[in-house]
């Protein structure tokens, strides 16, 4: 049955799908608040758009992709944004105070640059995966992030077994030159 | 003897352990004359673990959160 927008229980959707919407978003973006923060906006679009929704797929599938949209542009920002590694902001000159080492122990600053790095380096792989071909792209997210099993994959997608391998071996390969030149040059 | 190609395709699938004793043997005999095929290992291995971080423990709201969430929404 058609639901109307003033019928939403805003509080159901957030009991029935906030954890499963906030996992998923913790595991891509891997900050909780953000995650958070993202899974909030999920909730306020689908009620912008909810007279748009045509009911076709489930509620959780709908709201799966709005905030499979939103991680996709956090990370087209994040791209856009690039961050220089912190040990750039701190001076070779001893002499000169440096506001991050007389603050933050140096085990503190490197945790946190390998953190931004992780971040970027997440970033830059998953506007990659982003670049893949539709299929493709569904059969690597399922077997890398999603951990899958591969007979699950070739029944769901109705392809052989060595197709899969070939279509993963393909994907990894175009990911690599795509991270050879986002990432490594 | 497996040509390169059967080796990349026993080396995807070895990331998963998804070989059997055979075909790992196949593949060892493989790489230990092939140096292309010794590199696409490593790099698969390495590949494979750059997703290690994306995919952690799954990660729950508290009920505070949940009740945070739903007056911000409801507001």
């Amino acid at each position: 049955m058609v639901k109307k927008k003033s019928d939403i229980d805003l509080n159901t959707w957030v009991d029935d799908y906030s954890d499963m919407l906030f996992n998923f978003a913790a595991n891509r973006v891997g900050d909780r608040d953000l995650a958070k923060d993202l899974v909030q906006d999920t909730f306020f679009s689908a009620l912008k758009a909810w007279d748009r929704f045509e009911q076709k797929s489930t509620v959780k599938t709908w709201l799966f992709s709005i905030l499979k949209r939103k991680i996709i542009d956090h990370w087209r920002q994040q791209q856009s944004r690039k961050t220089r590694p912190i040990s750039q902001y701190t001076s070779n000159d001893e002499n000169e105070n440096n506001w991050i080492e007389a603050t933050t122990p140096n085990r503190e600053v490197n945790e946190t640059e390998a953190t931004i790095e992780n971040t970027e380096l997440r970033g830059a792989l998953m506007s990659c995966i982003e670049l893949l071909p539709e299929k493709q792209r569904g059969i690597f997210i399922d077997k890398f992030i999603d951990n899958k099993d591969s007979e699950e994959i070739c029944n769901e997608y109705e392809i052989t077994s060595s197709n899969f391998w070939v279509i993963i071996h393909r994907a990894k390969i175009q990911l690599k030159e795509c991270l050879d030149k986002k990432w490594f040059d | 003897m497996i040509d390169c190609k059967e080796a990349a395709h026993l080396i995807d699938r070895n990331d998963w352990n998804e070989l059997s004793f055979k075909e790992k043997i196949r593949l060892r005999f493989h790489n230990a004359r092939c140096g292309k095929c010794r590199g696409y290992k490593k790099f698969s291995h390495v590949f494979k673990s750059l997703f290690g971080n994306i995919t952690q423990a799954q990660e729950c709201l508290t009920c505070e959160e949940k009740d945070e969430m739903k007056k911000k929404i409801n507001s």
